[in-house]
């Protein structure tokens, strides 16, 4: 009984004390903790802390050495539950370390980030222009032309390649996303406040039994997603939503086999039968219609 | 003898506690695969778990992001997602996100487009707003690489969207999940002559 009561004592207080623990992680002290970890990785183990001791830059070495000293700081204090003073120590750690990257940036990063930019943009600016050019003859306009200053947008294109093939990619870059915008700008005027109706039209009726087809197939992986969610509300409603699918597979046998023999007119009006089975069982099934 | 017994047995209790405590406190709560699809549906235990345990960030940085429970505190609510509002948000200024990451006074090139598409069946023609887009996004963000911008070339189905292509590369992910029909489904069909006089 002593025993008994003894270990039950002690579980308590355990579980008192971890509990406490990861509570406290969760506050203040556990972010310092995680601040001064972080600050440990970028010191030691980040890659320019590593680019730095490979250089032969004797003041980025210096400042690498101070922010060391800041983050054996602020561990030690973070260790004695000093946490303000951890955290000044862990500011000025991550402010030096800041401040010296900027010197070492990856340059062969960069460089492929910026050529990777560019390319992106010019893309965009040509896709763009044909995209105006569309709207422009579709519109039958002089007023939507004007919307667009193609000397400039050639002008800037022309000047950014230059650039490009100067290794400037920064000024590359500069130049063509101002033509950027200048054709999101007139693209954006062109479309101003406008409603573009994408009808539904097919060209015969097979093309109109596949569409019919992937509306069916769709509602079904639907509802078998909220199935794997349990969202039917009840045992009822879960039972209605079988029912339902079951339906569904039957009819959509049946018109895969008028569809085979050529029926796209009987398979099509089954599977929109089907598919409304699909729809009650998806209202059923928790999707919000 | 009894002194080891008595001993042992708070001991083996201790250790068995502190196991099972070790147990519950590293268990990860967040899925393997941080594209899961629809991984918004989350239920309310798991929703919008702090950046160490998303599965989307990681380096020694995330435990040093703000968790998004402290962050979404004041913003807008929505009933789905990552349950905030993120249109109202920014069009209530309750966020300001930069446009350009180097220059604060850079405004995105906001589109006013509606497109329309008809659908069958008995759900409303979807309405795809550039306008709520663009405020956030940029032109490149979508086009060509998810959407051709001409009419006719791209298949959307509801199936493209569930296997995350599409509007389903955001949205399930990042944006609201698809299981909120009606936030794309939204335009009321018109009814033709006979199926007004049908209804009368």
């Amino acid at each position: 009984m002593v025993s008994t009561l003894r270990s039950v004592l002690i579980a308590l207080l355990l579980f008192a004390a971890v509990g406490g623990s990861v509570h406290a992680a969760s506050e203040k002290p556990g972010s310092v903790y995680n601040k001064v970890k972080f600050l440990d990785w970028l010191v030691h183990s980040s890659p320019v802390s590593v680019r730095i001791e490979k250089s032969d830059d004797e003041e980025a070495k210096q400042q690498l050495k101070r922010a060391r000293e800041m983050w054996e700081q602020a561990s030690e204090h973070s260790e004695k539950e000093e946490f303000e003073l951890a955290e000044v120590h862990i500011s000025e750690g991550l402010k030096l370390m800041t401040k010296v990257s900027r010197k070492f940036k990856d340059q062969d990063r960069v460089k492929q980030a910026r050529i990777d930019l560019y390319k992106q943009v010019k893309g965009h600016v040509e896709m763009f222009v044909v995209v105006f050019d569309r709207i422009a003859d579709e519109k039958g306009g002089d007023h939507i032309r004007k919307m667009l200053d193609r000397e400039k947008i050639d002008s800037l294109m022309a000047t950014a390649e230059e650039q490009y093939a100067d290794g400037d990619l920064a000024m590359a870059n500069h130049l063509m996303r101002q033509a950027a915008d200048m054709v999101d700008h007139a693209l954006s005027n062109a479309r101003h406040e406008e409603v573009l109706l994408r009808e539904l039209s097919f060209e015969s009726l097979e093309e109109e039994y596949a569409y019919e087809v992937q509306r069916n197939e769709s509602y079904v992986m639907i509802i078998d997603m909220l199935q794997k969610k349990k969202t039917a509300k009840s045992q009822a409603s879960a039972s209605f939503v079988q029912k339902m699918i079951d339906a569904n597979a039957k009819m959509r046998q049946q018109a895969d086999a008028a569809a085979e023999k050529g029926d796209f007119e009987e398979g099509i009006a089954l599977l929109e039968k089907s598919t409304d089975k699909l729809s009650r069982a998806l209202r059923v099934s928790g999707a919000s219609f | 003898m009894s002194i080891v017994k008595n001993l042992i047995t708070p001991a083996a209790t201790v250790i068995a506690v502190f196991i099972l405590l070790l147990f519950l406190v590293n268990k990860e709560s967040h899925s393997a695969d941080p594209n899961q699809f629809n991984r918004l549906m989350a239920p309310p235990s798991k929703r919008n778990p702090p950046p160490t345990e998303d599965g989307i960030h990681d380096g020694p940085g995330a435990s040093m992001l703000q968790t998004p429970k402290s962050a979404f505190g004041t913003l807008p609510k929505s009933k789905s997602g990552n349950y905030i509002d993120w249109v109202k948000a920014l069009d209530e200024k309750k966020i300001q996100p930069r446009y350009d990451r180097n220059d604060p006074e850079v405004q995105p090139i906001v589109m006013d487009l509606n497109i329309v598409h008809e659908v069958k069946g008995s759900m409303p023609n979807v309405v795809y707003p550039h306008k709520q887009h663009t405020e956030w996004l940029d032109c490149s963000n979508c086009h060509p690489a998810i959407f051709v911008p001409q009419k006719g070339a791209n298949n959307i189905t509801m199936a493209s969207i569930l296997l995350g292509e599409k509007c389903g590369v955001c949205h399930g992910k990042v944006a609201f999940p698809v299981s909120e029909c009606r936030r794309c489904h939204s335009q009321k069909k018109k009814q033709s002559a006979g199926a007004k006089a049908a209804a009368k």
